[in-house]
């Protein structure tokens, strides 16, 4: 579960996120759309402890990111816009020590499964990450974010340079979390993985959160031309 | 888990091919300064075992000779006596002053009032900077940069690439993240280090040298850690690994280079060392005057001392030398006195601003338990003049008497043997030393764990 209650960051008095009330329950994928700007990214660095807020809180199952910050952490996975690794370790070797930095050893099998479901080709697995595609890295991320086991995923743009295959099957996947229990929140600019992934759909705009559609609810509504007029209202 | 982690710093330090490249070169300096002092150090020990073994030969035949028939005492004044320091405790650890100071003394009666040739100078700090590559050097000078290298980006690189979000997103306290890094990235050089410090330990004078040692290899790490804690206090606040590495550098700088100097020069400044020339030259004028009394000084000695007058008061060219020479040092001895007790001055001056840097601080702890410092060779000088006093008791009622010497004296010939300082003395000057690095890197540690609450990524996460 993901919450944030009367949220507020401020930059040098610009608002990035201007009280903001979200609730992701476990099942839930909450696409969150927005210009460049809107406080995407903030938001999810607020979830994870990494902006201190101006007010308001955030909540990971229930531990307040202010005052217990490794514990809600630990309870999230993360998969940045872009999955920035150790050059000189190979695939397994960077999985391995992202996920043993949050708390959990994996068997060198486990790492090796864990990376062939985030779509790593298996002869990628054994070279160094200096040789990685932006594709190939961003599915060392989502195999860091299967390895921890959360009930929270927070995704900033996970699919950017992941090519269509790659896409579908991350869809799949995310479905399979959620169908799990894991409460996800992803930021994103792709309006068709949103409306095919998402159980819901949050427009963002200056901060604030402008649209809140369950995707069952606008099925036949062009989420195109939804999203545009929000932007102008 | 933390184990596990710690060897995955290892390798991912190991991949850099920068590190093996610093570790051979180290390796390569502390080989060569561990040569180095060796090479001196084995000369002084040739030295001081040729010095003893005139001595046994001498004493040999002496004593067969006053087996024989007694001898005029002048004969064996005029011989002297070599006052021998022994060999340092543990010489390669640091030169000091063993290669300024000869750490042997010729005590002839007739120039006992001649200022010692001895010269216990104050440790200089900037004899850092004279780039003697001994052991010392290399640990001072050096360690702290192959160090560095290592060390230098331990979280501000991954703070630049974006890895030290994913990191710290896993839910790691990010201060235990960034010890685990700098010991495991230090671990290499650390452990060369104490290495070498135990070879530099394996060739010390055997015996009663454990303790010296072990605490030369608590200086060694506590110095190392000083630049780690550094680094770690660094990497909290620079945006950048070429950041880190800039502002390092300038510590390296400031600590190693530029505070010894000026060190030097507050208490050269302060406390000006004792000029050696006015030394000499009361000497000179004391005995030039001395001279001129000759005949009237030794009557009034005479007077003062009627058991030591001659038969028929017939004193001779040796008597009355004797007796200039008691005046002359009699003369001499506030001017010394002077001289000694600025020296004393300066180096307690430099002991209590040691602190200024770890790098003064480790080198006046490497010194001292080498036995090649300041106050060891101060040690030896007061014991020679102390020793001289013994061989003018011993000799001059004798020469005055006109006694012979018997077999009877042999046994009570005075002879020099050094007293080593009480290990109390060192054992505190070391103690002190080491916990005032301990400190300095506490205070470092403590600044940074304060600044890493895991509650305040703000300022690293951006
Ligand atoms: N560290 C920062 N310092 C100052 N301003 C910031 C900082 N981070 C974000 N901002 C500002 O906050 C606002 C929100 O930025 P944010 O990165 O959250 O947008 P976003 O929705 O993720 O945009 P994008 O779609 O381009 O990723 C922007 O105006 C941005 O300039
Ligand atoms: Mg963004």
């Amino acid at each position: 579960m993901l919450e944030t209650l009367k949220l507020t960051k401020r930059f040098n008095g610009h608002v990035a996120v201007n009280d903001l009330n979200l609730l992701i329950k476990p099942g839930e994928v909450f696409a969150l759309l927005g210009p460049n700007g809107a406080g995407k990214t903030t938001t999810i660095n607020l979830l994870l402890g990494f902006l201190t807020p101006d007010a308001g809180e955030a909540r990971v199952n229930g531990a307040s990111v202010a005052t217990d910050p490794i514990a809600a952490r630990r309870q999230i996975a993360y998969i940045p816009e872009q999955v920035m690794l150790y050059p000189r370790f190979t695939g397994v070797e960077n999985l391995d020590y992202f996920s043993t930095l949050g708390g959990r050893r994996h068997t060198r099998e486990e790492l090796l499964a864990l990376l062939k479901r985030a779509g790593l080709p298996a002869e990628a697995a054994d070279r160094r990450v200096g040789t990685y595609s932006k594709g190939m890295r961003q599915k060392v991320g989502i195999a860091l974010a299967l390895a921890t086991e959360a009930k929270a995923l927070l995704l900033d743009e996970p699919t950017s340079g992941l090519d269509p295959a790659a896409s579908h099957e991350f869809s799949l996947l995310l479905r399979k979390l959620a169908g799990q229990g894991v409460a996800v929140l992803m930021a994103t600019h792709d309006l068709f993985r949103a409306r095919e992934d998402a159980t819901r759909i949050g427009i963002l705009l200056d901060g604030k959160l402008a649209g809140d559609y369950a995707t069952n609810d606008i099925k036949h509504v062009d989420l195109e031309k939804l999203y545009l007029k929000h932007l102008r209202a | 888990m933390t184990s596990h982690l710690f060897k995955l710093e290892l390798r991912l330090l190991a991949r850099e091919r920068v590190a093996w490249v610093m570790l051979v070169l180290f390796a390569a300096a502390l080989g060569y300064g561990l040569w180095n002092g060796g090479r001196l150090a084995g000369q002084q020990r040739e030295i001081a075992v040729a010095i003893s073994k005139d001595k046994e030969s001498f004493h040999a035949q002496l004593r067969e000779y006053l087996g024989r028939q007694s001898l005029d005492p002048k004969a064996v004044a005029g011989q002297g006596t070599m006052a021998v320091l022994p060999p340092a405790p543990l010489p390669l650890l640091a030169t000091g002053q063993s290669d300024l100071s000869p750490g042997h003394e010729s005590v002839v009666l007739w120039k006992l009032a001649a200022p010692a040739d001895t010269r216990s100078e104050l440790e200089n700090p900037s004899h850092l900077l004279a780039g003697r590559f001994d052991f010392a050097f290399v640990l001072v000078w050096l360690f702290p940069l192959f160090l560095l290298a290592m060390v230098y980006d331990l979280m501000a690189g991954d703070r630049e690439s974006g890895t030290l979000r994913l990191a710290l997103a896993q839910g790691v306290a990010p201060m235990q993240w960034l010890l685990r890094r700098a010991l495991a990235r230090a671990l290499p050089i650390l452990a060369l280090a104490a290495l070498a410090t135990l070879v530099a330990g394996m060739f010390g004078s055997p015996g009663g040298t454990t303790l010296r040692l072990t605490l030369a290899l608590a200086v060694v790490l506590a110095y190392g850690l000083f630049w780690v804690a550094l680094a770690v206090a660094v990497n909290v606040v620079a945006r950048s690994a070429a950041s880190a590495a800039t502002s390092l550098g300038a510590a390296w700088v400031l600590l190693v280079l530029v505070a010894p100097t000026l060190l030097n020069v507050s208490v050269e400044t302060l406390y000006p060392t004792p000029s050696r020339p006015e030394l000499v030259a009361a000497g000179r004028k004391a005995s030039g005057e001395a001279e001129k009394r000759g005949g009237d000084l030794l009557n009034s000695f005479y007077r003062d001392h009627p058991e030591l007058a001659p038969p028929g008061q017939q004193a001779d060219f040796a008597a009355q030398h004797l007796t200039v020479q008691g005046e002359v040092g009699r003369a001499v001895e506030p001017v010394r006195q002077k001289f000694d007790a600025q020296l004393a001055q300066q180096q307690t001056a430099v002991g209590r601003w040691r602190f200024v840097s770890p790098a003064i601080a480790a080198h006046e702890a490497l010194t001292d338990l080498a036995g090649t410092g300041y106050w060891r060779y101060r040690a030896f000088r007061e014991q020679v003049n102390a020793f001289k006093q013994t061989v003018a008791d011993f000799y001059t009622p004798k020469i005055h008497r006109r006694e012979p010497l018997t077999m009877a004296d042999y046994e009570r010939l005075p002879r020099f043997s050094f007293r080593e300082e009480p290990a109390g003395d060192w054992l505190e000057r070391a103690a002190v030393g080491l916990a005032g690095m301990l400190v300095l890197t506490g205070a470092l540690g403590l600044w940074a764990w304060r600044r890493l609450r895991p509650s305040r990524l703000e300022p690293l996460s951006n």
